[in-house]
């Protein structure tokens, strides 16, 4: 909590240098002030106002109020998608994060080539939410996929990942875990910052590995989780490429993919209901507010900051 | 630490909604042009043969007419529609665009479509009449189809052969027959089962018809009543369980594969339904000829007609109608153009170029025509194009037959649901 503005009264010519600095200051952070209210305040603002009006797109935008919220009320399939989305996030991150956490340990000893296997790991981080792995994990989770042809070696007839309702969810959970490259390379950083003689200390008192990990590693390591979970959840709420590619938009199969994205992609784009998908993205907004509120409100009993 | 959680709630509703609003932002007008020389866009969708084709017709174009450049965008056909709307949202729609009969009534519906009727540069006495009337909303012409083609049954003669059953007559069978000749056709273990899902499209629209129904009327409401797709949905059910269609998980897999990729494109089916313009690629990528024949039918009415599945349509805030309606007229009528753009459209709208392009057309396609003059007495009227906010009525259909497959919905729930569902996105188009 510094405050960085200066409170003493400059001298004129101090003054006068200082308005100059941050004339530059704005000169340089024109580009990114420019495109920040072109492509994102003026749209959150239009977005808004769109939520209170019937737009398709074609015709201008007739306000109707709150009837757009209204209506969210009565929306199974909206439903059913947050339905969708929190089981997403309660499953896709604390497992990615366990497997991020665990690898980042391992690589933590020091091994050789160690700068190898961080690229490698982190480089499905770099990938996941293209569309090139998507079209990727259709092929495999497929009827005809190479999961299928793996486990018919082993004399079992799989059916599509896929395409069935049951199963078809999990393999965007795989997805996301696959992922575990980013939180792995900030764990990595953070378990670098603990001091060893902590660790000496407690294994001359006679501490065993789990009860290192538990009294100590996981202790001052909190901050970290709570960063990575954080910046996790609010991704995976908005998660949208993987499941529009493997469903072709759809949502499939029988909506077990309907994430709350693709559904407000659903109304918006090829339903001409660009007023009720921006009202969906406003509830999405409050949502993620809420869930990340709820968050730092937990964190008081969890997180242990040194200082 | 506060300032933090401020931070991040900014920062994570920032991205939610900027994502929601892509599209919205403004479009500037296209800048006007010098000289008397003029620049139209022309956009379609469609597969490289189609760009290509396409692209050599414009060439022919722009030789006959100097003055006139013609700058093509093209794409597959998901995005498209995204950005259409999107260039129409902002302003900055091409002037000629590809149009679909999904969602004809929803552009023209809404005024963005120039009208055609009066238009002096394009010449009608050629064209058929009944295939330009189904380019009409609300009694105005909108569009001219593209290209026409008709709902199909794909039977692969070879695994007939294998499987020792001989090819069902197609102009008597019914669909109990169909069910019958493909549960033997997987009974006979060829490899194959005896045919591909009904995955929605084409079969609803004909199944509809065959009962005296239509998925939509030409005033814009449901064409059918809440009960009116149990038996289709029951018949989905009955394929599934007999053996005569693959898996429930592998018929939903269908739904997002190309045609390429179908089981019947890939031999793993012994029939499939298909629109006819899909005959030359699954053909391709099977390699061998297949059957064209009749859907079946337990009515008087064969369920065949031909479909409008492509149109040529103008901008209503086009600059240059006269030049666009040049270039559809060309495009229609030329033989120059139909040289390049042969039949892959679909069958020509133009009753001469039909003629001309007839023996010069692939081996597949002169089958396509020669099918529908062989069923010409079969042929019946198509069925109106969906009503304002009905454009994505197969996604509609197609999740009610995996709930089917799945048996998370009776037959007649899903006709219900379906029912309930189209009424309210007619409803919310309002």
């Amino acid at each position: 909590m510094t405050d960085t503005t200066l409170t003493r009264t400059p001298s004129r010519a101090k003054r006068g240098r200082g308005w100059r600095d941050s004339l530059a200051a704005y000169g340089f952070l024109a580009p990114w002030i420019i495109g920040m209210l072109a492509f994102t305040i003026g749209p959150v603002i239009a977005s808004f106002f769109l939520s209170f009006t019937q737009y398709n797109l074609l015709q201008p935008p007739t306000w109707i109020g709150t009837k757009n919220y209204e209506m969210m009320l009565q929306d199974e399939r909206l439903h059913h998608s947050i339905g969708v989305t929190f089981t997403y996030v309660a499953v896709a991150v604390p497992l990615q994060l366990i497997v991020a956490l665990a690898l980042a340990m391992l690589l933590d000893r020091g091994m050789r080539g160690m700068s190898f296997y961080r690229s490698a790991f982190y480089l499905p981080s770099m990938l996941g939410a293209s569309v090139a792995i998507a079209v990727l994990w259709r092929q495999m989770f497929g009827a005809d996929g190479l999961v299928n042809q793996v486990l018919a070696m082993f004399g079992v007839e799989g059916a599509s990942w896929i395409a069935s309702p049951d199963t078809a969810l999990g393999t965007l959970i795989l997805l996301h875990i696959w992922t575990f490259g980013s939180p792995l390379v900030i764990f990595l950083a953070g378990l670098r910052n603990i001091p060893r003689m902590y660790y000496e200390a407690a294994q001359v008192d006679g501490a065993g590995p789990l009860r290192r990990f538990g009294a100590i590693t996981l202790p001052l390591l909190s901050p970290i989780i709570f960063f990575n979970l954080v910046l996790q959840i609010i991704g995976a709420f908005q998660t949208f490429t993987q499941a529009f590619v493997v469903s072709n938009g759809t949502g499939g199969p029988s909506d077990a993919t309907l994430f709350f994205t693709l559904y407000l992609y659903q109304k918006g784009f090829p339903g001409f209901q660009m007023g009720y998908a921006s009202a969906m993205a406003w509830l999405l907004l409050l949502i993620v507010a809420a869930v990340t509120a709820l968050n730092f409100w937990i964190s008081k009993w969890w997180v242990f900051y040194e200082d | 630490m506060k300032r933090t959680a401020r931070l991040s709630i900014a920062l994570a509703g920032v991205t939610a909604v900027s994502l929601a609003l892509a599209g919205c932002a403004g479009g500037s007008t296209p800048a006007t042009e010098e000289g008397g020389d003029v620049t139209l866009r022309f956009a379609w969708w469609g597969s490289d043969a189609r760009h290509t084709a396409t692209q050599a017709a414009i060439d022919a174009f722009e030789e006959a007419n100097p003055g006139i450049t013609v700058e093509a965008e093209f794409g597959d056909w998901g995005g498209y529609w995204d950005r259409l709307a999107t260039q129409t949202a902002g302003g900055n729609a091409p002037d000629v665009m590809q149009m679909s009969d999904a969602y004809l009534a929803e552009y023209a519906g809404r005024g963005v479509l120039l009208p055609l009727d009066d238009r002096a540069e394009i010449d009608f006495s050629g064209l058929d009449a009944g295939g330009v009337a189904s380019g009409e909303v609300d009694g105005k012409l909108y569009a001219l189809q593209a290209g026409a083609n008709f709902p199909a049954v794909l039977a692969n003669p070879a695994l007939f052969e294998a499987a020792g059953i001989e090819m069902p007559d197609d102009s008597t069978w019914s669909w109990e027959d169909y069910v019958q000749v493909a549960a033997d056709l997987t009974k006979a273990g060829v490899g194959a089962v005896g045919t591909d899902s009904i995955i929605g499209d084409p079969v609803t629209n004909a199944w509809l018809l065959q009962h005296g129904d239509s998925l939509f009327t030409a005033d814009g409401k449901v064409g059918f009543d809440k009960d009116g797709l149990t038996g289709f949905f029951e018949l989905v059910s009955e394929l599934s369980t007999s053996g005569a269609a693959p898996a429930a998980s592998v018929i939903t897999e269908q739904m997002v594969l190309s045609p390429d990729q179908w089981g019947i494109a890939t031999g793993k089916s012994a029939m499939g339904f298909a629109w006819s313009n899909l005959l030359t690629t699954i053909e391709g990528s099977l390699g061998s000829e297949l059957d064209l024949l009749r859907m079946p039918t337990d009515s008087k009415e064969s369920g065949l007609y031909l479909r409008g599945a492509m149109y040529y349509a103008i901008s209503a805030g086009t600059k240059h109608p006269v030049e666009s309606a040049k270039l559809i007229d060309f495009l229609l009528n030329d033989e120059a153009a139909a040289d390049e753009l042969l039949a892959e459209r679909g069958l020509p709208l133009n009753t001469s170029i039909r003629e001309y392009i007839a023996d010069k057309v692939s081996d597949p396609e002169q089958r396509l025509i020669a099918f529908t003059v062989d069923n010409a007495d079969a042929l019946g009227t198509a069925p109106s194009v969906p009503a304002v906010g009905g454009g994505t009525y197969d996604q509609v259909i197609q999740r009610g037959i995996s709930d089917v497959l799945f048996g998370t919905l009776s037959p007649k729930e899903a006709s219900e649901r379906v029912h309930t569902e189209l009424s309210d996105l007619l409803t919310a188009a309002g």
